[in-house]
């Protein structure tokens, strides 16, 4: 009986993306010795970070069984944005909170757009995923705006101890804060059981609505600060500055062990997701790997991953 | 009147005599359909343990049992859709493996389920050949009149061409007994065809099912009403645990003698008790509430202590009733005074701070998170009041407060930490009532709390809801089971189409009442 009860607390949806981590990591340093150098390793992560802290609140979204197809349009949008107003004369503290409180704004309107028609977040946000880029080419067309202040480019070259970069930090921070908020708080449970059964949740006194509209509003915060953050690394905003940024970020949730249908999330999933996404980039860019192989790698990899931690689930089930 | 008065007719009149053809084909005692040592596990769990079950044709053969006890099992099995652990299934005589419900199908075998399942957004004819079209190409013509034909001998009359959403649910289960028919099918498996239906509904079933059988079908038959069954069938099999206790003419057994081999141990069908409870000021005052085309002018009063039961038929506005005193679908006019106050509840929020809880009829759907432990569920709805700094649950806290109700409510279960999913109808009933109790409301509303379990466990929610009463909760109970509104209630409302048309005092309760004040026709049968 205790044999079996702690086979149910391994085989967890996590796990799968666990040992997949590791497993990158050591095909990475049997491709490449660069793989042993811990400021490299570390150091190539700053340029999915951004991606990264866009997929922890996302989680969340996707656990209650929403999904916003234009996150990376909104990360787009608060970029150019900001670059516009930075060259009509603004000053950039100031933009970066007129920066940030925009793309709350849209998060917020996404929200109250779902809620308000009751039609399903995946048609609502194609949708708005498309005005958003609309905007973005209106702002800017095809330029890429620089020359940004002194102090405001390379954040991502700041690190702590001389290792680990200032971008990852904020990104383990915050997976670390959305992890505790989902698993042991009573809103991570009210967020989680409404994507179990809006019914049950909404006849247990569950603000559902409400719930939604805050979890949009908190992606689109966490868009405008990626935006931000990604202008910073790159030292200039276009409007491709995100490109399909959401299917990176919805490949790194799945992959972590969210179910897609929502009532069941991992951050700490996510993250571990996310290291494997740059795991396997940054071995493949030293295998001389191009973008597009890349991408069809991944694509198979998030197959294989969620077969095996479904048939993983069906095994702990057994042995229930 | 005419329409329950036949019901009830159905009901006293026993099993419908027998014509001499039929008698000729049930003495002949052909086994159509036989099932040897049939065991079924899940898991560790052994759901059917060894059983025989025999269907002569042309018999409608009915099976009982409490939740849990393998009835619906033993069906999907014999209809493909599980497949046994062990054992054998024959069919006239030969050896079948019914691998998949096509099989079955194949083998002229149909199954109407609890719940229709049919294609909303099909037509009436697509929904009717589905799994059963005769050629690829689909002759539209010639499939409406084949159709209409198929309604006919159960007695519908819509056109063919109409989609199926907007119907019934007792108009979808006779469109699936139409397929059944229109597919040849000799054997007929219905599991609780009657469990959402009114009164008048389930009267024209059991004629259509005695007309099926006097053309010379087979029907296997799974309800948990007594009258039905009496009503109804030829043999009746009872099983108990996973295992057959015994297969029993009509007309040597009793009612009291199957619920007593069902349950396995003594049973007193409960006398009330009339006697005449005096009642303090009304607690909850709701006065002329509507919301228009759904429900109008409601107005009662309920006191401390009190059980108001409310009747009516499906789709009277009962739940509705309730939705809107919850705040799921506010009420639009009229005034809802707790304690003298008036209160406005425009979300179950509200009416949660307000000390109203409501367990509502949908278990699954609405009541449970059915994948989640029992611990989750028991103390959702008051999740707020277990948490410590920045909005940690207290699991510790939660433990122990799922446990006391277990063992309170007596749910049967592995441990708090066991799915909801896993148990049995009755125990999940249990911990949907756990989860609004630990809520400690003044007002309870109860949307049909016995839909669905066994009599053990009936009998126990009743306890619970007199217990509750006692404690001095206004309760507010919507049940379709006629006994447990007379026998539990203070008071009756009774609603229909929306309208309020009956509030019986405790000495005028009586079935007959309530069913006519249901039908609309109170005057009348004064």
């Amino acid at each position: 009986m205790k044999h079996k009860l702690k086979i149910n607390r391994i085989i967890r949806p996590e796990l799968t993306v666990f040992v997949f981590m590791i497993l990158s990591l050591v095909v990475g340093i049997l491709l490449s010795p660069n793989f042993l150098d811990i400021r490299f390793l570390l150091g190539s992560t700053i340029f999915y970070c951004e991606l990264g802290l866009m997929a922890i609140p996302f989680t969340l979204l996707l656990t209650s069984g929403e999904i916003d197809l234009s996150i990376a349009a909104n990360m787009s949008l608060v970029a150019c944005l900001v670059a516009v107003l930075y060259q009509a004369g603004m000053s950039m503290p100031v933009l970066i909170v007129i920066g940030i409180a925009v793309g709350t704004l849209l998060g917020f309107f996404n929200g109250l757009l779902v809620t308000v028609t009751k039609l399903p977040s995946l048609v609502i946000t194609i949708g708005i995923m498309s005005v958003y880029q609309g905007f973005s080419q209106v702002l800017v067309g095809d330029a890429a705006i620089s020359g940004f202040p002194e102090w405001f480019i390379g954040l991502d070259q700041y690190t702590i101890l001389g290792l680990i970069p200032l971008n990852l930090i904020i990104l383990i921070v915050v997976a670390l804060i959305f992890s505790f908020l989902l698993k042991k708080t009573v809103w991570g449970r009210k967020v989680t059981a409404i994507g179990l059964n809006r019914g049950t949740a909404l006849y247990s006194g569950v603000a559902v609505e409400k719930t939604k509209v805050l979890l949009f509003t908190i992606q689109g915060t966490f868009c405008a600060i990626a935006g931000i953050m990604t202008m910073s690394r790159l030292q200039m905003a276009k409007y491709t500055i995100a490109g399909d940024g959401q299917m990176d970020v919805i490949t790194m949730v799945l992959l972590g062990g969210t179910a897609f249908a929502g009532g069941r999330g991992s951050v700490l999933g996510t993250l571990a997701a996310f290291f494997i996404i740059v795991f396997i980039r940054t071995g493949m860019r030293l295998a001389l790997l191009s973008n597009y192989s890349q991408m069809a790698i991944l694509g198979l990899l998030l197959i294989v991953v969620i077969i095996i931690s479904n048939g993983l689930e069906k095994m702990a089930k057994k042995y229930e | 009147m005419a329409s329950y008065n036949g019901y009830f007719l159905a009901i006293k009149l026993g099993p419908i005599p027998i014509t001499r053809e039929r008698r000729e084909i049930l003495e002949k005692k052909v086994c159509l359909l036989s099932a040897q040592k049939i065991c079924k596990s899940f898991g560790k769990n052994n759901v059917l343990k060894s059983v025989d079950f025999d269907l002569e044709a042309g018999e409608v053969h009915a099976l009982i049992g409490e939740n849990g006890a393998g009835k619906s099992t033993l069906l999907k099995i014999l209809f493909g859709i599980y497949q046994p652990t062990s054992g054998d299934i024959n069919l006239e005589g030969k050896t079948v493996r019914m691998k998949h419900p096509v099989d079955a199908i194949g083998h002229g075998i149909a199954m109407i389920h609890q719940e229709p399942s049919v294609f909303e957004d099909l037509s009436i004819a697509e929904n009717i050949f589905t799994g059963h079209f005769e050629n690829r190409k689909i002759k539209w013509e010639d499939l409406n009149r084949k159709a209409s034909e198929a309604m006919q001998e159960v007695g519908l009359q819509f056109s063919p061409a109409r989609m199926m959403k907007g119907l019934s649910v007792a108009e979808q289960q006779l469109i699936e007994i139409a397929s059944a028919l229109s597919s040849d099918a000799k054997i007929i498996f219905m599991d609780e065809p009657t469990a959402s239906l009114t009164p008048g509904e389930v009267e024209n079933l059991l004629a259509l099912i005695d007309t099926l059988r006097k053309k010379g079908k087979t029907i296997v038959y799974i309800s948990h009403r007594l009258e039905e069954i009496k009503a109804i069938s030829d043999r009746i099999t009872v099983l108990r645990d996973g295992e057959i206790v015994g297969t029993y003419q009509n007309s040597e057994i009793t009612k009291d003698q199957i619920i007593q081999k069902m349950i396995g141990k003594e049973f007193r069908s409960g006398g009330r008790k009339k006697e005449n409870k005096t009642f303090g000021q009304p607690f909850l005052e709701v006065e002329d509430i509507s919301i228009p085309g759904i429900f109008e002018h409601v107005s009662f009063q309920i006191a401390k202590g009190e059980i108001m039961g409310v009747a009516g038929l499906m789709g009277a506005g009962r739940t509705e009733v309730a939705r809107g005193i919850f705040g799921i679908t506010p009420v639009k006019s009229g005034q809802i005074r707790i304690g003298g106050k008036e209160v406005k509840i425009e979300s179950p929020e509200a009416a949660i701070k307000n000390k109203i809880a409501l367990v509502p009829e949908d278990r699954q759907g609405l009541g449970l998170f059915v994948s989640e432990p029992i611990a989750f569920n028991t103390t959702f709805a008051i999740i707020d009041s277990i948490k410590k700094r920045l909005g940690y649950i207290d699991t510790k806290k939660e433990k122990k407060i799922s446990e006391q109700y277990v063992e309170g409510l007596k749910t049967k279960c592995r441990s708090v930490s066991q799915k909801v999913g896993d148990l049995s109808g009755g125990n999940q009933q249990k911990v949907s009532l756990a989860k609004w109790i630990s809520t400690n409301p003044d007002i309870l509303i109860l949307d049909e709390p016995t839909r669905g379990i066994d009599v053990g466990a009936k009998e126990e929610v009743y306890r619970l809801i007199r217990k509750l009463a006692e404690e001095g909760k206004c309760i507010m109970m919507i049940s379709s089971e006629l006994n447990e509104v007379v026998s539990l209630s203070d008071k009756v409302m009774v609603m229909y189409e929306g309208k309020q048309t009956g509030m019986l005092a405790k000495d005028e309760i009586t079935d007959v009442r309530i069913l006519s004040a249901a039908h609309d026709c109170l005057e009348e049968a004064q």
